[in-house]
């Protein structure tokens, strides 16, 4: 049966970084225009899959499969598509896994649009300081939700899938270093240009639509090969979502695909058909013919408008400078047990609520002050707006972003959290300020990362 | 039904170290100088006579074992962990052993040395967990207290910021009356607190407890037994001890002016004493003044002032040396600094020396009834001891 795409949902982190402000730290000279996106210090690969998966909608519960794709994954060995899937409520019998690569993130489009299920694709971009890898990154994440039908909620049909594989060493990352190696450049284009050529007769004669698509978009680390790629395609449609991209948010390695992919089909009309391109060892293809007009209403809309970082803070959040921690007792490692028993409450957010009383607990709680005990259900407050009850800046808690800012947040039930507030400053919050929950990572203890849920201003996101 | 404690054990001596940065003392140094000072106030009392020791410390020892280590004592002894409020617990469990006749003499002492662990503030060790509470220091959980109390009666924030420097302003003329075993004991101008570069919301370290080590400890016996060890006991009239649902916070309508914990452990307390008018019946009392928006808050949930008026009071001196209450007369947790497992019983140290006519320059004039108020947490999720004291029986 025909996969149809039925959501698709992006995130981009609240800060940027301009490339002006990269130059003029670098080399004294403030020249190139547009920014870079910048993951917050307390996000990473699996908060913002997360973050974007969580955007798709209901759907994503009854998902049997989820494909993870990354580059900067926070743990090796342990697959952390399972963290993404604990934190986003599917169900109990999904499937989850973990790509890796740059090639990985059209890989989970791929898998997912042939099974069905989400492709959650989520990177950061990190290059040494005045490489092109650093200036023309970017850092966010795409989901896409496929499953089965043309029918009701579909946003655009699978037309098929197209694969041109080389081994070439066009770009590589040795274990333990947090930047890129890069082929010469003209060599790159050669190969890359001769596989995409290819790769595009390949997919016509394989979903028998061998015209020239409406748009398509080309994911590729370097911007002018990019352009000139899709350029190369002929299709009339697709800078449209490519230039802007690179221009204010940047390659974001193997989320890069996808969140070209979110912005070709937001201008995308009915009828239309998208090829999204993927060119890196070879070229990968995939083929969507649209079903409904763009913009999806269900995903979040970018707004483009974040917060403006220095260099310095950029370098820091990346773990690339360390900046000296305040002194405060060593933060607790994370416990496996009590984390695996309360699964429902760490990644979930879900507390409980007294069936006789209807009294609502954060964290969950047995027994209740009515009286009764082990008479709950799960109440899940992560999806929910809230009110700050009252706040206050911490200068003396440890933070890569001084001070931290608390709350005590009220969702209008009886249950009442204190949590810390993250994309806001102090001048960005007041007593009944709205808010909404964000998944991230709130610190790490020898590498590994502790997560949790932490309250930002409603719609302070460039999603 | 509860059996009351009202003049059933009195107080017979006492002993306190110096509060302070004591870098060269050890945890086991300061405990047998509390103890052992407060074996000595008893004249003729040895260390053998002492049947039975409750131990209160958070952090500076585990079990019983330093007390016998420290002491040289074949006795029982209990530690106690109670959050900030250990050593008020330390001396409530020892009273009802003596109560119910199991011992003739006991002694609750509580020791902490907090400076050694190279933070500037408690540490605790906590269980494994799932990692899942928000990390927010002490300072910031007490920091949104001031605004909340704004809110709550209408108050005007800089009248709220005045009542808070006036407090941080006379603890510490407080305490510059007690260099003897102070940690701070100078004045600090208002206008040094005022302008003081905040840390954590409006609050300043002037607005915070110092950190420091100390220890103290007090003999305990029934209260009809208590003239045969000294012609100036101190009764135990009513005490309360409280240990909140972890709910405080998130009860709508409270939101951070009061503390509901407190409340209820001061009714208990105040009805086995016999208090109905707190304000008219107690002279003097010692409070946890961790930061000054709690002393601020404490003063109406201890029933001083009337709710939405602490602010006015403090402000007026009502609960200065010379006021209707004097609060904290030997300069509380700002001038003390605060060694979690002593300060409960550092606060009834004061407590014996105003009842008994002994503070010197501090001494409030004729006091009949005290109160000492120990508590642990944090604004939300806290344990509470009230204790209210005299002079005479019956």
């Amino acid at each position: 049966m025909t996969k149809t795409l039925l959501a698709y949902a992006t995130y981009l982190p609240h800060y940027r970084l301009t490339r002006s402000t990269i130059n003029a730290a670098l080399k004294g000279i403030p020249r190139g225009s547009g920014a870079r996106t910048v993951a917050g210090y307390d996000e990473d690969a699996v908060s913002m899959a997360v973050e974007a998966t969580r955007a798709l909608g209901a759907g994503v519960i009854e998902a049997d499969h989820l494909y993870f794709a990354t580059t900067n994954s926070p743990l090796l060995d342990k697959s952390c598509s399972l963290i993404v899937h604990a934190a986003t409520g599917m169900h109990g019998r999904a499937f989850a896994l973990d790509l890796t690569g740059l090639r990985s993130g059209f890989g989970a489009l791929k898998a997912a649009s042939e099974s069905g299920g989400v492709a959650a694709l989520a990177d950061l971009r990190t290059g040494r300081p005045g490489s092109a890898e650093e200036t023309d990154g970017g850092d966010g994440a795409a989901a896409f939700l496929f499953g089965d039908g043309v029918g009701g909620d579909a946003i655009a049909e699978v037309l098929g899938s197209a694969s041109v594989p080389r081994e070439v060493m066009d770009a590589w990352r040795t274990p333990g270093t947090s930047y890129a190696l890069i082929g010469e450049d003209r060599f790159v284009d050669h190969v890359l240009a001769h596989a995409v050529q290819e790769v595009v007769t390949e997919i016509g004669t394989r979903s028998g639509h061998t015209g020239t698509p409406t748009t398509s978009v080309v994911s590729t680390l370097n911007r002018r090969l990019a352009n000139s790629l899709r350029a190369s395609i002929g299709s009339e449609g697709g800078s449209e979502a490519q230039d802007p991209h690179r221009e204010n948010t940047g390659y974001c390695g193997a989320a890069d695909v996808g969140l070209l992919l979110a912005s070709a089909l937001d201008t995308a009309r009915a009828g239309d058909t998208v090829l999204v391109v993927s060119a890196g060892g070879g070229a990968d293809a995939l083929l969507l013919r649209v079903l409904k007009d763009g913009p999806y209403a269900g995903g979040r809309r970018p707004d483009r408008v974040g917060k403006e970082i220095g260099y310095h803070q950029h370098l820091t959040w990346r773990g690339e400078v360390a900046r000296e921690p305040a002194r405060r007792p060593e933060r607790p490692s994370v416990a496996a047990p009590p984390a695996y028993r309360n699964s429902a409450w760490k990644f979930g957010l879900t507390g409980s609520q007294c069936l006789e009383c209807g009294k609502v607990y954060l964290p969950p709680a047995r027994v209740c002050a009515c009286g009764a005990v082990d008479q709950t259900k799960p109440f899940s407050v992560a999806d929910l707006t809230g009110t700050i009850v009252t706040q206050t800046t911490d200068g003396v808690s440890d933070s890569p972003a001084p001070p931290a800012l608390a709350a005590l947040i009220d969702f209008g039930t009886t249950g009442r959290l204190l949590l810390e507030l993250t994309d806001a400053s102090p001048a960005d919050i007041a007593d009944g300020t709205e808010i909404e929950m964000t998944f991230r990572r709130t610190y790490a203890v020898d590498g590994v990362p502790n997560y949790f849920w932490k309250a930002r201003p409603r719609d302070r996101s460039s999603q | 039904m509860t059996a009351s404690m009202r003049d059933r054990i009195a107080i017979v001596g006492m002993g306190c170290t110096k509060f302070g940065e004591l870098w060269d003392k050890s945890a086991d140094d300061l405990l047998i100088e509390a103890a052992l000072d407060a074996i000595a106030s008893v004249p003729g009392l040895r260390k053998d006579d002492v049947d039975a020791y409750w131990y209160s410390t958070v952090a500076s020892g585990h079990a019983g074992l330093p007390v016998a280590k420290a002491l040289k004592v074949e006795r029982p002894v209990t530690r106690v962990e109670n959050f900030c409020a250990s050593g008020s617990d330390a001396f409530r469990n020892a009273a009802f052993a003596v109560a119910a006749g199991v011992y003739d003499v006991a002694m609750a002492v509580g020791v902490e040395k907090i400076k050694d662990s190279g933070y500037s503030g408690l540490t605790l060790n906590v269980p494994p967990g799932d990692n899942t509470a928000t990390e927010v220091s002490n300072p910031a959980a007490y920091a949104m207290l001031p605004a909340a109390y704004s809110r709550a009666y209408g108050v005007d924030p800089g009248d709220v910021r005045r009542a808070l420097t006036h407090i941080a302003w006379r603890n510490h003329a407080n305490g510059a009356r007690n260099p003897e075993r102070a940690q701070y004991a100078s004045v600090v101008p208002k206008e040094k607190i005022e302008k003081a570069p905040r840390i954590a919301g409006n609050l300043s370290v002037f607005d915070c407890s110092g950190v420091s080590d100390g220890a103290a400890a007090a003999i305990i016996v029934r209260a009809e037994d208590a003239l045969q060890y000294t012609d100036k006991p101190i009764y135990l009239k009513g005490m309360s001890l409280y240990a909140g649902m972890s709910n405080g916070a998130a009860t709508a309508g409270v939101e951070h002016a009061s503390f509901p914990e407190v409340v209820q452990c001061a009714a208990a307390a105040y009805a086995e004493a016999g208090i109905t008018n707190p304000r008219e019946q107690i002279s003097m009392a010692e409070v946890h003044d961790c930061f000054t928006p709690t002393e601020l808050i404490l003063m109406e949930d201890l029933g001083f002032a009337e709710r939405g008026r602490a602010w006015r009071d403090v402000l007026d001196g009502d609960f200065d040396l010379d006021g209707a209450v004097a609060v904290n007369p030997d300069g509380g947790l700002k001038s003390f600094g605060h060694p979690v497992g002593a300060s409960g019983l550092r606060m009834l140290f004061e407590l014996w020396l105003q009842l008994r006519g002994e503070a010197g320059e501090r001494q409030v004039k004729a006091p009949r009834l005290g109160l000492t108020h120990n508590m642990g947490g944090l604004p939300g999720e806290f344990v509470s001891f009230v204790g209210v004291f005299g002079n005479e029986p019956g």
